[in-house]
């Protein structure tokens, strides 16, 4: 996809492949090298169309972090949800749902994407060891 | 920029009395509090040539609405709809269409009953449809991670947060409207229900049924009025956007509408006598008394633990209508009821326990949508006199 526009149905179709692989679904412009997300098929940093994904260069850390004890609309009898933005190295921030198995996510804590287990999103990002 | 004599002033304005209306439709409440706040104005609805209404997330057009209305002299129309700001926006759009010559009376006109909805609102996937499929983001727990970052960052803690709804009630105990008009203790705050960590049930706002209008009138027409105006002084707007990745939660958008606003009102933050700011969630409050200038990044707590909202001993009282934390939050938007209480301030007429003395200027902040991902930034700054 390099020289071609991509699609908003190649990118939802690229979009799934990355999630199913467990993939951090963070994209970059390869017009200017901005990193960003949310994905899109363009870049906010400088408008152009040529928009891959990429690995980040390096691990995430958890930048806010909450536990929301009514997800799922306000679910009183659901299980509480992790959710909080991690940081790249590339200096973006990403919404993604937490799990730390202590039942509190860290601000600070380096953090990795795992596959979601049953009733979890398909990827989950766990504090690494010793973290 | 220089500031120059302001060139309109909201003449008229009206709050919907009830929290909970359970007969007639949505466009009934608008005509009556448009009709109400016209009428504060000593005008009718032949003389509005300017509509300002955002309805189409309720499912009425501004078109419906102004033909419900009967504002058959329109020469100007504006539906900016940026959530729980759009009002305050749109006073400045007015404002702005009345130098322009573009109007004379503008109408801006809100309202709504979530209480009586079937069902919650759909959430706003929209444009981010793709993040969101992951990750279950509720309104509360989005500010829920601007406060834990906010306590990480700054050393904020639950007490001081706690002490944002604390002061509100202490004003809505004068407010016999208000959906909870009575005090809460700190301790009420801190043993309410944990809904998403570190935010209770007691760091939300109300919801309420209900709405509010103004009418915002040029120079010359507010003269002919004889009523006491409150001046639209300076404006500001901006979007804070997750900009690709790179947003800041500690910022709100005001670091840039407020230093706009005052540049055009010609006052500076040590100048406001009171301020209706934003209280979604208590700690809306805290980014916006930082965005705006009223302290420096990170010491909101400290100011609000020492008491700086309470009207009976501050420096800047805060929503001294109870604001939404207490008094009201009609159609899940705020910044309608938080620009009458600056209103009353201004022309003398809120609540004798909560008044301020010689109110000469009061800014509104409105922070619609949301803090955590997209939030839309307002700033007016309203004068008891023209310059
Ligand atoms: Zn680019």
């Amino acid at each position: 996809m390099t020289d071609e526009r991509i699609t908003p149905a190649q990118l939802d179709a690229a979009l799934e492949a990355e999630l199913e692989a467990g993939r951090i679904p963070l994209m970059r412009c390869e017009a200017c090298g901005a990193a960003f997300w949310h994905p899109r098929a363009h870049c906010p940093g400088c408008g152009a169309r040529r928009v891959a994904f990429f690995a980040p260069s390096g691990p995430a850390r958890v930048y806010a972090a909450t536990v929301n004890r009514r997800p799922r609309g306000g679910d009183r009898d659901a299980a509480p949800v992790q959710v909080g933005y991690v940081e790249f190295p590339e200096g973006v921030r990403m919404l993604v749902t937490l799990g730390f198995p202590d039942g509190a996510p860290r601000i600070g804590a380096e953090v990795a994407p795992e596959a979601g287990g049953p009733g979890e999103p398909r990827l989950v990002f766990r504090p690494v060891a010793g973290d | 920029m220089s500031a120059r004599s302001a060139v309109a002033g909201i003449v008229g304005a009206y709050e919907h009395p009830e929290r909970r209306i359970p007969e007639g439709t949505v466009a009934d409440i608008i005509a009556d509090v448009s009709l109400g706040a016209l009428a504060d104005a000593g005008l009718g609805i032949e003389d509005v040539d300017g509509f300002f209404f955002a309805g189409v997330h309720q499912g009425l057009s501004l078109v419906a609405m102004a033909d419900h209305l009967g504002l058959d002299r329109l020469t100007h129309v504006d539906s900016t709809d940026v959530g729980g700001a759009s009002v305050v926006s749109q006073i400045g759009h007015a404002a702005e269409a009345i130098a322009a010559g573009s109007c004379r009376v503008a109408l801006v006109a809100m309202g709504g009953r979530p209480l009586q909805a079937a069902a919650r609102p759909p959430g706003g996937a929209e444009a981010g449809a793709r993040y969101q499929q992951d990750v279950d983001l509720s309104q509360i727990a989005g500010y829920a991670l601007v406060a834990q970052r906010h306590m990480y960052e700054h050393g904020t803690t639950r007490e001081q947060l706690a002490q944002v709804k604390v002061a509100a009630s202490l004003h809505a105990q004068h407010n016999p409207r208000a959906r909870l008009p009575y005090a809460v203790t700190l301790e009420e705050v801190l043993d309410s229900p944990l809904i998403s960590d570190p935010l209770r049930r007691l760091d939300c706002c109300v919801t309420t049924d209900g709405g509010g209008a103004v009418v915002v009138a040029a120079r010359d027409v507010v003269e002919q009025s004889g009523r006491r105006a409150a001046w639209v002084r300076g404006w500001s707007e901006s979007l804070r956007t997750m900009s690709g990745g790179r947003l800041d939660l500690m910022r709100n958008g005001a670091d840039r509408t407020g230093p706009a606003a005052f540049a055009r009102a010609g006052i500076g933050p040590d100048d406001v006598d009171y301020a209706s700011l934003y209280d979604s969630f208590t700690i809306t409050v805290l980014l916006a008394l930082e965005n705006l200038g009223f302290c420096e990044p990170g010491a909101s707590g400290p100011l609000v633990e020492s008491g700086e909202l309470l009207a009976a001993r501050s420096r800047l009282p805060v929503n001294t209508d109870g604001g939404g934390l207490c008094n009201n939050h009609p159609d899940r938007r705020g910044g309608m009821a938080r620009t009458l209480e600056a209103v009353r301030q201004i022309r003398g007429d809120a609540h004798p326990e909560v008044q301020v003395a010689d109110c000469d200027h009061a800014v509104v902040h409105g922070t619609g949508h949301s803090l955590a991902t997209n939030a839309s930034a307002a700033t007016l700054v309203l004068g008891r006199e023209a310059s």
